[in-house]
């Protein structure tokens, strides 16, 4: 099947492609571009970044502009699918929805209007073997926004390793956070993955963070051979 | 052990991850040994306690072009069609399916008592499906949302099925299922 994955930049979207790959062909990423940051359906820090991830992985990218109004946002995101299937000739799309109700059924609805099929490789996973096998897998994850108690500015930039996912586990119990980061409570950056032909190299980047609030904004990138 | 029936399209190996694994972790939680089988598969395995019938994609409805196995329709014990699953019983059991298209969460009403639904009267449950059911009248409703069935059970044996996907902010249906299945004794082979 020829598919289009909707990439955020993130691991849960980037994973997914990698699963993807494994058994079917992936054509084109689709990458929404919204300029409202508190967007329930599309994530936004570095988002521009997933121009350097297609390069790194040799995937043509789809960007779609939005201004990620409640529901006008997905005919942005139905404009986008339809520019795959005219562009690329796509069957489905994949995405890295873990939980999440509300972006499965909006998607899964945009998939069926345009007869594509919709895959979810994550979905409903055990999400401490899912951490596992990113780290096993050599997937390099930077954690790019936190939006909730417990996260401080120290967790900003922090790369997703042995000790994060340990760490993470001791406070899910306590703070009720999901280990994925799936409730918006934190966001991630991958600079590689499996399939990455090369990878990216962060020279710049800077620190936001208030109340909980924050965000690690990479000002300068590059790809490096592997 | 609980076979799993795997009614999404073999040549999808992407569909499992989504329909099937979810339902492989919930009845290992729940400590059952499990058995992955094609909806297709011949041969009843030995040592079952139960069958669950999963769900699929809305696009796929290959799952209808092979229906129920022989061994299945023999099958005096529990049984839980989720979704495809639950149109198969419904088809098999005199039903018919009908046009009705649901994506996302939706109100249930719980319409008749029994130990799957626990007490519940009603909670909310995640639809994906082009299709529901008219039942024959061998069959009792349990549960209902404002479009139709959405949960029965047959009269004759512990044969369940539910329109919605419990996997999906509703795992305590399964693991009723499962009390359901370790309850009974293990049945033996049609003679």
């Amino acid at each position: 099947m020829r598919l289009a994955v909707l990439l955020s930049g993130g691991k849960d979207s980037l994973y997914s492609c990698w699963k993807a790959m494994q058994t079917d062909e992936v054509v084109c990423l689709v990458t929404i571009l919204s300029k409202n940051t508190d967007s329930y359906m599309f994530h936004t820090p570095n988002i521009e970044l997933t121009r350097l991830q297609a390069e790194a992985a040799e995937i043509p990218l789809i960007e779609y502009q939005t201004d990620g109004q409640e529901e006008v946002e997905l005919d942005d995101l139905k404009a986008s699918l339809q520019e795959a299937v005219n562009r690329f000739d796509i069957n489905g799309i994949v995405s890295g929805a873990i939980q999440s109700v509300y972006q499965a059924a909006r998607v899964q609805r945009i998939c069926l209007d345009l007869g594509l099929w919709s895959f979810n490789p994550l979905w409903l996973c055990n999400q401490e073997e899912y951490l596992q096998e990113l780290i096993d897998n050599q997937f390099e994850i930077y954690i790019a926004g936190v939006f909730s108690a417990p996260f401080d500015e120290t967790w900003l930039g922090r790369r997703m390793d042995p000790r994060f996912v340990t760490r993470l586990m001791s406070i899910r119990d306590r703070y009720g956070i999901s280990l994925t980061g799936e409730g918006g409570e934190y966001e991630s950056f991958v600079c590689d993955a499996p399939f990455f032909k090369r990878r990216i190299v962060i020279t710049g980047s800077e620190i936001i963070y208030k109340n909980h609030n924050g965000r690690f904004l990479i000002t300068g990138a590059e790809l490096e051979v592997k | 052990m609980i076979a799993i029936l795997d009614c999404t399209r073999q040549d999808l190996s992407l569909l499992k991850r989504e329909f099937v694994s979810p339902i492989i972790i919930i009845t290992q939680i729940a400590g059952f040994r499990t058995i992955v089988l094609p909806l297709a598969t011949l041969k009843r395995p030995s040592n079952l306690k139960g069958i669950i019938l999963t769900g699929t994609s809305l696009m796929d409805d290959h799952y209808l072009t092979i229906g129920l196995p022989e061994w299945v329709l023999e099958w005096a014990g529990p049984v839980l069609g989720i979704c495809a699953g639950m149109q198969l019983i419904t088809i098999a059991s005199g039903g018919r399916l009908i046009p009705s298209e649901a994506i996302g969460m939706t109100e249930i009403r719980c319409v008749n008592g029994d130990q799957l639904l626990d007490g519940k009267e009603q909670f909310t449950g995640w639809e994906l499906h082009r299709s529901g059911v008219e039942i024959s009248g061998n069959v009792t409703v349990l549960a209902r949302s404002e479009a139709g069935i959405q949960m029965i059970r047959t009269n004759d044996r512990p044969w369940y099925g539910v329109l919605f996907h419990p996997e999906v902010r509703n795992e305590w249906i399964i693991t009723n299922f499962l009390n359901i299945c370790s309850k009974q004794e293990q049945y033996l082979d049609p003679v």
